[in-house]
């Protein structure tokens, strides 16, 4: 593990066990989070993209399980690097690490608080948790927090419950609940995905801000490339499980080399694409069912590349092209090295 | 976070077979019925029940008012294949019982005699009864020649219990269907007015209803049946209380249907409907009836057993149905006398009935439930 | 809050005024009234009475006034005075015949109530939590067989077999030496010692009822993404438990307790039966079987009172736990 590596996801499979049989959902999944970086994972819903992000706090539902691979994360000021996959279920050292060095946030603000408690008392939980401080000393906390997050009168918003506010302000809240015990990484499911598009736009804004000032970094998970592209650092595009390519958010917006991520990328509206009156172009075909999973690389039955007798008769390895940008393709031209910019000037 | 379809069938032929996107809403809750592991043995329970009681006369080896003398208050008599010196009989037989006095309280008692043996035989020919109330006959399926034969015993004045228990499960099936009928029929009506055209009409169904629901069932129950007049003929006697417990068991129905037909009238495809020029009773009927029809199903599960248990409570206590009206209450009123009980604890088996019976409809129910909702998870 | 409060004591007061209209009906359903009972049985004491004598009587109670005259007079009797009126069967007001008997309806009502939630609410969180775990099944098992034994069968099982086992009578509320004695604490002890029978009775299919209900409502619960949300940030499963579920799937629990009260006070007249106990219950049928109807109509009516009343505490209650049900009125 690199020293400015906080967060390393090793080779992960994770299985969904239902009525005796098992159906791989995540297959040999890898990224690394660097310290104060956000790494986008992106994807169709079912890619598995929401387990890969539930497993790295161990969340996983009853049916579902880790089979292998390691979630190695290095506390903040330790250079004793945890496998969080080792940790027992349930166990101190899980709680320990959940909430207080890696928060989550969820896609449904609606549903992510109980109706019968306040907000105060929701948020100011995870302080009175693990930092171990008074009652009095933890509402002064959480108020502060529901003030940095944009709550307007925070002290009177400490009260109310979870019905009196908007969809918007309950993400604020949740955001503030996350990020009181001061997090190094923030994991962030969809956390937009639900809001409407303007208050969407206020609350990337608030966690770009919130993590400038306070330093953590965040994977956060989506479907929508246009947000990628606000507040990502690096991306990692997942299909059916597995990540099909991945490096700097501007080399892959720049420079797509999957077909599946190419077509991802024809299928968001541009303004550019709107002024030549392009038509946006869909991928063509559905994502599969989790039990009809293709064999080789599964996305070969959409594939403009497919390449008959290779693609499904095996899965196509990691390929490096440059330094950080890698993809997993049998296509050559998908897997060419990257031009440097000497080459594309002759 | 994801969580899981588990129910997707896992092999390949089962999906062949299964495509939930081709299959119509009862396929689906039928399915769905089916792996529900304790429905199945409601549903198995309660057939054997209903064959019973539908064909109580052929299968009780004598008419139910016949008393046997020789054999007052006398224990279950079981069937055997092997007899007392340990040899194998290919033919089942049951023991022969002698009558003796009491030497103490000079009282009658059977006594068992296992040397001599009575083979049981089929088809035999006994008191004779109408078969469906069409023709008469006197064929019994079972019968022990050179004597008697009584599985669940007799009572005190010589009837047979097991004849008596499948002519009662007969009677109290059928007040909880003819009950259940009417509650369905009340309170489909009194839901879908509410429902349907909501406003006052639905105000003063819903007050009409949260009224009758906070009076103690058992008691009213109890005084409008103390409160039939005494001299009416037991047919009398029958629809009365079927009435009765139809008129205050037709609330939970009415509330489903309400509170469906309350959400389906905001559907497009009733309004539809409504454009399209259709008369209110056919939009009902035709348009919103099949749509919750699988919940109504639900609710008659749950309203079938408290029929049955509150005619059985009624009969119980004298109130209900009584002699010579065989029901299962009115064969445990006989065993309402602890001391009776403790010569006669057989004469509880018609409380057994009872409770496979209410057990059955709660399973089926369970089940019903899962499946009226055929997407859910 | 307040507006809530004053809707739901409304309602209780129309309701309890409509079934007082109930019970009196009911009174008035049996063929003849309170003048042919009399005669009747003066008749068969030997004694003859005269038309003349029943125009009078007839006259001297009333009962050739409309039916509406008769209604307020009865209802302002028992509102004004607490007079329920003549029970002839008893030959006394029935007030007090009633009076009697009613503390131990009441002790069994609320002693029943009190150990359905008591044993309730831990067993069916239990079973939530480690469902399909063998104690989940046995505890489901004997839930089902629970609500589908009718009381008096389960109490005439119990009694069946504390007399075949124990060679008593589990019947009854006193032992005989405590019978008719004055109260003491060996009384008090002795009731004690013979209320858990009753209890188990008149408890079982609302316990199982409620266990259900509860261990549902926790599994639905335990799903939903705020508990997750709270797993998320570090708290441990007892905390998680108690703090969301258990406090959430309490709410259908505490809105079913006016239906509980209901369906005790509906059990216990039988129970009463069976188990001759000294409570409403054998006093309630006798009355029915001889058509006492000023003593079964006020029965009637103070059953559905409790009834009501404590639909209207459980409503109360629900409005004190939930505070969405404040903000949708």
């Amino acid at each position: 593990m690199n020293d400015d590596t906080i967060l390393e996801v090793k080779d992960l499979h994770i299985k969904l066990k239902s009525d005796g049989v098992e159906f791989p959902i995540v297959e040999g999944v890898s990224f690394e989070l660097k310290a104060g970086k956000v790494l986008a994972l992106v994807g169709e819903s079912g890619c598995g993209k929401s387990v890969t992000s539930a497993s790295i706090l161990r969340l996983l539902p009853r049916e579902l399980d880790i089979t292998s691979g390691q979630i190695q994360f290095r506390p903040p000021g330790s250079d004793k690097v945890v496998n969080i996959v080792d940790l027992p279920k349930e166990g101190k050292g899980i709680r320990h690490v959940r909430g207080n060095q890696i928060a989550m946030i969820f896609q449904e603000p609606m549903s992510s608080f109980s109706p019968l408690h306040t907000i105060g008392n929701q948020v100011s939980e995870v302080v009175r948790l693990h930092l171990k401080v008074s009652k009095k000393e933890a509402r002064a906390r959480t108020v502060k927090m529901l003030d940095k997050v944009g709550i307007s009168d925070p002290d009177r918003a400490f009260d109310q419950y979870p019905y009196e506010f908007s969809g918007g302000m309950r993400q604020r809240a949740m955001i503030a609940k996350a990020l009181s015990c001061n997090p190094s990484v923030l994991i962030a499911d969809e956390p937009t995905t639900a809001l409407d598009v303007t208050i969407q736009a206020q609350v990337l804004d608030l966690m770009r801000e919130l993590r400038r000032e306070m330093g953590m970094a965040i994977v956060f998970i989506t479907h929508d490339l246009g947000v990628v592209a606000q507040i990502a650092d690096d991306v990692a595009i997942m299909y059916m499980g597995r990540i099909v390519e991945q490096g700097p958010v501007r080399e892959i917006f720049a420079n797509p080399r999957h077909p599946y991520t190419v077509n991802l990328l024809r299928a968001v509206p541009r303004l550019g694409n709107l002024r030549d009156r392009q038509k946006l172009t869909p991928i063509q075909g559905s994502v599969p069912s989790l039990f009809d999973r293709p064999t080789g690389c599964t996305f070969h039955p959409r594939c403009s590349a497919y390449i008959k007798g290779t693609c499904e008769a095996s899965v196509p390895p990691m390929v490096n092209i440059s330094e950080h940008h890698s993809v997993r393709c049998f296509s050559p031209e998908a897997t060419a090295p990257v031009a440097t910019a000497s080459e594309v000037a002759t | 976070m994801t969580s899981p379809d588990t129910t997707i069938p896992t092999t390949k032929e089962q999906r062949n077979k299964r495509r939930p996107e081709m299959a119509s809403q009862w396929q689906l809750m039928w399915w769905k019925f089916k792996k529900h592991y304790l429905a199945m043995v409601g549903v198995i329970a309660l057939s054997v029940l209903v064959f019973l009681a539908v064909f109580a006369g052929i299968i009780s080896p004598d008419v139910p008012k016949a008393r046997n003398n020789a054999y007052l208050s006398g224990p279950p008599m079981g069937i055997h294949f092997l007899d007392a010196q340990g040899d194998f009989h290919l033919r089942p037989f049951v023991y022969a019982r002698t009558t003796k006095r009491d030497p103490v309280t000079l009282r009658k008692i059977a006594v068992v005699d296992t040397d001599t043996h009575w083979p049981i035989e089929f088809f035999v020919r006994g008191g004779s009864y109408k078969f469906w109330g069409l023709f008469k006959t006197d064929i019994h399926l079972f019968g022990a020649s050179g004597g008697f034969i009584h599985l669940f015993g007799t009572d005190s004045l010589g009837r047979d219990v097991f004849a008596r228990t499948l002519y009662a499960t007969r009677v109290s099936l059928s007040i909880g269907l003819v009950g259940v009928t009417l509650a369905f029929v009340i309170g489909a009506m009194m839901g879908g007015i509410a429902g349907y055209f909501g406003g006052v009409a639905d105000n003063v169904i819903m007050r009409l209803i949260e009224f009758i629901r906070s009076i103690p069932t058992l008691p009213l129950w109890l005084a409008l049946s103390a409160a039939l007049p005494r001299d009416w003929s037991s047919f009398q006697v029958y629809l009365a209380i079927t009435l009765i417990l139809a008129l205050v068991g037709w609330t939970h129905l009415a509330r489903t249907v309400r509170s469906k037909l309350l959400a389906l009238r905001e559907e497009d495809f009733t309004l539809a409907a409504k454009l399209s020029g259709c008369s209110n009773s056919r939009i009902i009927l035709r348009h919103l009836l099949p749509s919750f029809m699988s919940y109504m199903i639900v609710d008659v599960t749950i309203a079938f057993p408290e029929i049955l248990l509150a005619e059985t409570s009624l009969s119980f206590l004298g109130l209900g149905l009584r002699e010579p009206v065989e029901s299962w209450g009115v064969l445990l009123f006989a065993a309402q006398n602890v001391r009776t009980l403790a010569h006669t604890p057989w004469l509880l088996i018609p409380g057994l009935f009872v409770v496979i019976a209410v057990l059955a409809f709660n399973f089926i129910g369970d089940g019903a439930r899962d499946a009226a909702d055929p997407y859910s998870k | 809050m307040l507006r809530i409060l004053l809707k739901r004591f409304g309602f209780m007061v129309l309701t309890l005024a409509a079934v007082s209209v109930v019970a009196f009906v009911l009174i008035q359903l049996p063929p003849g009234d309170f003048a042919d009972a009399y005669a009747n049985k003066k008749q068969a004491t030997g004694g003859p009475i005269s038309l003349e004598e029943m125009v009078e009587l007839r006259e001297r109670l009333g009962l050739n006034r409309p039916w509406s005259v008769q209604y307020f007079d009865w209802i302002s009797k028992i509102v004004l005075h607490g007079d329920f009126g003549y029970s002839w069967g008893w030959k006394r007001p029935v007030a007090d015949v009633i009076a009697e008997r009613m503390p131990f309806t009441l002790i069994l009502a609320f002693s029943t109530l009190f150990f359905m939630y008591a044993i309730a609410i831990p067993i069916g969180i239990y079973s939530a939590v480690r469902q399909y775990s063998i104690s989940d099944y046995v505890v489901s098992v004997v839930g089902y067989i629970g609500l589908a034994t009718p009381n008096f069968l389960l109490a005439l099982i119990l009694m069946y077999l504390g007399q075949k086992y124990f060679g008593q009578s589990v019947g009854g509320l006193f032992s005989p030496e405590f019978q008719d004695v004055d109260w003491s604490w060996a009384r008090a002890k002795d009731l004690i010692g013979h209320l858990w029978v009753p209890i188990i009775v008149l408890g079982t299919s609302g316990t199982a009822y409620l266990i259900r209900t509860l261990r549902a409502s926790v599994l639905d619960e335990l799903n939903k993404m705020y508990v997750v949300a709270a797993r998320a940030g570090g708290l441990s499963p007892t905390q998680l438990l108690l703090k969301y579920p258990v406090r959430i799937a309490l709410n259908p629990i505490v809105a079913t307790l006016g239906w509980r009260i209901s369906a005790i006070i509906s059990g216990a007249p039988i129970v009463g039966v069976v188990m001759s106990l000294p409570d409403t219950g054998p006093l309630f049928l006798q009355a029915l079987l001889d058509q006492d109807m000023a003593l079964a109509g006020a029965m009637v009516l103070i059953f559905a009172a409790l009834t009501i009343v404590g639909t209207f505490i459980s409503d109360i209650l629900l409005v004190m736990l939930d505070p969405r049900i404040s903000l949708e009125s």
